[in-house]
């Protein structure tokens, strides 16, 4: 029980990695560690957190791109190692399974729970109440971080044969559709965005920097290095052209932009 | 700094400056797909708008300007921070300043300092320090991972103080130079292309909206997605992203926006239209 609750509180802290300006607690190098300590077996907590660290070694949130959750993963897979006086085989059986599952709540928090708390901060933004805003920030933090240590917790008490059971248990339509809307989200991010800076005689600059990405695979850094150069174009066209009399080829859009 | 003031103007102090660097090391808690790290970039501008800005409009405008869709690299997130600031200070004391410029120039940076971030940071960094302790790790010894965690550290905790620093000194020499509304204007312009083309970009590489539909012709595999891509790779997604800011255009609540790509997913999966 007592054993439980450090494994919850263990998955709770690697959560909250993101408070505390993103440091790597949340590598499974760090939470085998973690684990070894308070299940009194350091160096195998060490050596199979290492393990783990190295399938999940390619992966970290890039953009808006949820990978399985390797938190879960490897604090469970690590403690039911442990436990069970096994190696770093049964680690990586009950990590992959309930890194994935947990992927599933992640993906709820992020896609449902979260967005909707997230209307409060609105509302108490237009009441110049900036209270209200920390704490509709700090709690849906920290509800998100309590949530997984209670999972982990749980998962611990109810041993490994059920963490696999319940994976088998969601029914697919469930998973694929919340994987689906999970790619559809951000595009929801940029509709706003878009909404917030755009004007009709800048608006071809969205869909060039589209097709760029979209036709020839250029990254976001290659796109804003063309975008730059785009720009000091502009501007020297501007400088050639409308400056020197009234235009005479038809004065066309960029006379009073650049 | 040599700056031309009214004996009127707010100025930041160190205090507001500080208080950035401990709270942008929250960038990503309550991260959501939604709108990512907004909140805890508004969290972090709290004690510099309610330093600026006296008119409870100003500091209403301010707290919804900066809950709006934001995501950048955690360790990048201080030196972004430091330019906000300093181009807020300039709103709060310039009433020709245009505030979309702020918006601009933050989804400007994010995107390319995302990229920066996660291959020095998150793919260098990171994969160096673990390469420094593996043997330690590998005998089973605590310190592997208590070196792990300073070798990681070190360079991130500094470059987050040397980034709100020099990102507000940077945003503070940038607006005086541009202290005219022509220039003004022309950066807003600059701005404004820059961010517009970084969101088509991400339109085109994070968005996913893809079709599974494939069916055979007389014996040839046919997939609609590969046909699709042949023609115009990633036109399911721009066609979404069109569709919802026809939506945020028609004023459609979010929530309701929300509640039907859930929907969608789930309807579209079933049917094997999306996947």
């Amino acid at each position: 029980m007592l054993q439980a609750i450090w494994i919850g509180l263990i998955v709770f802290l690697g959560k909250a990695d993101y408070f505390v300006g993103t440091a790597m607690l949340g590598r499974p190098l760090v939470l085998g560690a973690l684990t070894g300590i308070v299940l009194g077996d350091i160096p195998a907590g060490v050596t199979i957190g290492f393990e783990l660290e190295l399938i999940f070694m390619g992966m970290q949130a890039i953009g808006a791109s949820i990978p399985p959750d390797m938190i879960m993963g490897s604090v469970l897979g690590t403690a039911f190692a442990i436990t069970t006086g096994n190696g770093v085989e049964t680690a990586i059986t009950i990590a992959m399974p309930a890194a994935i599952l947990s992927a599933f709540v992640v993906n709820l928090f992020y896609g449902v729970i979260t967005p909707l708390m997230a209307r409060s901060a609105d509302k108490y933004a237009a009441a110049d109440n900036d209270k209200g805003i920390s704490v509709i920030f700090l709690s849906n933090g920290f509800l998100f971080d309590a949530t997984f240590g209670v999972i982990a917790f749980v998962a611990f008490l109810f041993g490994g044969d059920a963490v696999s059971a319940l994976v088998a248990a969601i029914p697919t339509w469930l998973t694929t559709g919340i994987t689906i809307a999970a790619g559809i989200l951000p595009a929801l991010g940029f509709a706003q965005l878009i909404s917030m800076i755009i004007s009709k005689n800048i608006a071809v600059f969205f869909f060039f920097g589209f097709l760029l990405s979209a036709y020839l695979g250029i990254s976001i850094v290659g796109i804003v290095c063309f975008s730059a150069v785009l720009v000091g174009i502009l501007m020297m066209v501007h400088e050639f052209i409308p400056n020197k009399k009234v235009c005479p080829e038809g004065g066309n859009d960029d006379d009073n932009e650049f | 700094m040599t700056m031309t003031m009214n004996s009127d103007s707010v100025k930041l102090t160190k205090k507001e400056l500080k208080s950035g660097f401990f709270r942008t090391f929250t960038t990503s808690h309550a991260w959501h797909f939604e709108r990512q790290q907004h909140m805890a970039f508004a969290w972090s501008m709290i004690p510099v708008i309610k330093k600026l800005y006296d008119k409870k409009e100003d500091r209403i405008a301010a707290y919804k300007r900066h809950l709006e869709f934001y995501n950048t690299h955690t360790t990048m997130q201080p030196l972004i921070f430091g330019i906000t600031a300093a181009m807020e200070e300039e709103n709060a004391n310039n009433p020709e300043f245009d505030t979309s410029s702020i918006s601009a120039m933050k989804v400007a940076l994010m995107g390319p300092l995302a990229g920066i971030g996660d291959s020095l940071i998150g793919g260098t960094l990171r994969i160096i320090a673990t390469g420094i302790v593996a043997g330690l790790c590998m005998n089973g010894s605590l310190l592997g991972p208590l070196l792990f965690l300073l070798i990681f550290n070190v360079p991130n905790i500094a470059f987050r103080y040397f980034g709100v620093k020099y990102g507000y000194q940077f945003g503070n020499s940038l607006i005086t130079k541009i202290a005219d509304t022509d220039v003004m204007h022309k950066l807003t312009m600059a701005l404004g292309i820059v961010g517009l083309m970084v969101i088509g970009g991400m339109v085109a590489s994070t968005v996913s909206v893809a079709t599974p539909i494939a069916f055979d012709i007389s014996g040839t595999a046919f997939s609609l997605q590969e046909t699709l891509d042949s023609i115009f790779p990633k036109l399911l997604p721009l066609g979404t992203v069109g569709l919802l800011y026809w939506m945020n255009r028609k004023h459609v609540n979010v929530l309701l926006q929300i509640v039907i790509i859930m929907a969608a997913g789930i309807v579209f999966g079933i049917l094997g239209i999306l996947g």
